[in-house]
């Protein structure tokens, strides 16, 4: 017996009190414990300390809501290693919350592809697939922090009758140099989790691609249901990373588009839709829509808004990453810049929106001897450029004293400028509005 | 993409001619597309030239 124990020497005399010294050492085993005996009131304050608990015997299911507190984590307890994804930066997409719209706020009469109001942002559509606006509205979840999304309204109403006929936004296609984060390719392909606010007055289910545009031509699908109409609500959606997609073009190529589907013709319609699988783009194609029936555009009552798209490496959704105007901006200015009114009318005698360049060439449109001006943000490639005279005539310039159009004009591009001269008014200073376009 | 009247703009460098850009115009407007295969206007057109719908004149 052990010496602690209770003898009956005791026990005759009376003394029945059993007390902790009373009992052996490990008399007491768990197996000898009935089902929740020891309650959290049972157990003296601080009795339970780290060096007591079996490794892994507190999981996750065993804390209650709200158990771990701030002031329950040790200083220096929560390191990096342990928070999933990345901290800053999470958000691949540049101008999620369509907060820049440097094209301005509204274009009508939609029926072909790349229309752009929020930046970084095209609606793209054809034959028979309805007529839309599209538009940067403020119609916003309430209570998330945005003040703008992108609306895509149908004015007139498609068919899809036309097979190869799509509608769809692509949101901020990203250049192969940002997708070497994702380590496509290998064995180590990281998941992207997508997320977004949406609503609609069409109600169905619609399709998500993520679709790789390099050597290897590859998507993957996911779907999602608006079930409630004209109401807002977050969709979240994780892919896997892809073990055969390589880039291996040039660093400021296409490479990772998000692509959401609204409607098609039949030649998304058919084949066998296979959800969350990288396969070829080839094989894939054919069933985007397969199963979802998806017809949006095919009536006029149809709207669709969305604000607040992320795409982060990681295989959850953390809370939307809002970034500050400037800094969007300039993210988006890469892709597109312009010093010109958003709709190229007549800027006349007001300052507002052109450049005025000397020209004082030799004598013909050939001439070097235009002025120079710097974009504001080196472009991803030597853009498109686009000049506009004081009446927003296209490939003019004008006299600055005596305006006028002249069409005999020039310019030569860079990453980071522009050069332009006029022939008809060399030696006098002209001015133009314009444009420089370099989006994937 | 509607492209139409494609023209190069050149220069001339020590006596030699060189394209540096295609004025056309795209969907209405006029621009100046470089001659730049990751601009995506110039890979539309020379995907439009390969498939004999454009032809771009040479410059004046």
């Amino acid at each position: 017996m052990a010496s602690n124990a209770k003898t009956i020497a005791e026990l005759l005399n009376g003394d029945v009190t059993v007390t902790a010294t009373d009992i052996a050492d490990d008399a007491v085993t768990s197996a000898k414990i009935a089902d929740d005996a020891v309650t959290s009131a049972k157990i003296a304050t601080g009795s339970v300390i780290a060096d007591g608990l079996g490794a892994g015997s507190v999981t996750a299911t065993k804390l209650g809501a709200s158990a771990v507190t701030n002031e329950k984590l040790g200083a220096g307890a929560v390191t990096v290693n342990k928070v999933s994804g990345n901290l800053g930066r999470r958000n691949m997409i540049i101008n999620g919350a369509m907060q820049v719209s440097q094209r301005g706020t509204s274009i009508t009469g939609i029926t072909s592809g790349n229309n752009r109001t929020a930046d970084r942002f095209s609606l793209s559509t054809g034959s028979n697939g309805g007529t839309y606006t599209l538009s940067t509205s403020t119609d916003v979840p309430s209570g998330e922090g945005f003040e703008k999304s992108l609306k895509i309204d149908c004015t007139t109403a498609g068919d899809y009758s036309t097979a190869g006929t799509s509608t769809m936004l692509r949101c901020s296609p990203f250049e192969i140099q940002d997708c070497a984060r994702l380590a496509y390719g290998t064995s180590g392909a990281k998941k992207l989790t997508v997320s977004f606010w949406t609503r609609a007055s069409y109600t169905g289910t619609f399709t998500a691609l993520l679709v790789t545009h390099d050597t290897a031509q590859r998507n993957i699908i996911k779907t999602f249901t608006i079930a409630s109409a004209n109401t807002w609500q977050k969709v979240v959606l994780t892919y896997d990373g892809d073990t055969g997609s390589t880039f291996t073009g040039s660093d400021i190529n296409l490479g990772l588009s998000l692509d959401i589907w609204l409607g098609g013709g039949s030649s998304y319609t058919g084949g066998s839709q296979t959800d969350g699988v990288w396969r070829a783009r080839s094989a894939h194609n054919t069933s985007i829509l397969e199963g979802n029936g998806t017809k949006f555009g095919t009536n006029t009552s149809h709207d669709f808004y969305i604000t607040g798209v992320q795409v982060e490496q990681n295989d959850t959704a953390t809370d939307f990453e809002h970034r500050t105007y400037a800094e969007e901006l300039s993210l988006c200015q890469r892709y597109f810049e312009k010093d010109n009114p958003a709709t190229p009318t007549s800027f006349g005698g007001s300052l507002r929106g052109f450049s005025y360049h000397p020209a004082n060439g030799s004598g013909n449109a050939q001439s070097r001897d235009g002025a120079f001006t710097s974009f504001a943000t080196t472009k991803r490639t030597t853009p498109t450029m686009t000049l506009y005279s004081y009446n927003g005539t296209s490939g003019a310039c004008s006299w600055i004293t005596g305006g006028g159009t002249d069409t005999n004009v020039w310019t030569r591009s860079g990453t980071s400028g522009f050069q332009t001269a006029s022939s008809t008014y060399r030696n006098f200073h002209v001015w133009f509005a314009w444009t420089a376009h370099c989006e994937l | 993409m509607n492209i139409e009247n494609a023209k190069y703009q050149a220069d001339t460098i020590d006596d030699e001619v060189i394209n540096f850009a295609v004025k056309a115009t795209i969907d209405g407007i006029i621009v100046f597309v470089p001659l730049e295969p990751s601009n995506s206007d110039y890979a539309e057109i020379l995907r439009q030239v390969e498939s004999g719908d454009l032809t771009i004149a040479e410059a004046d």
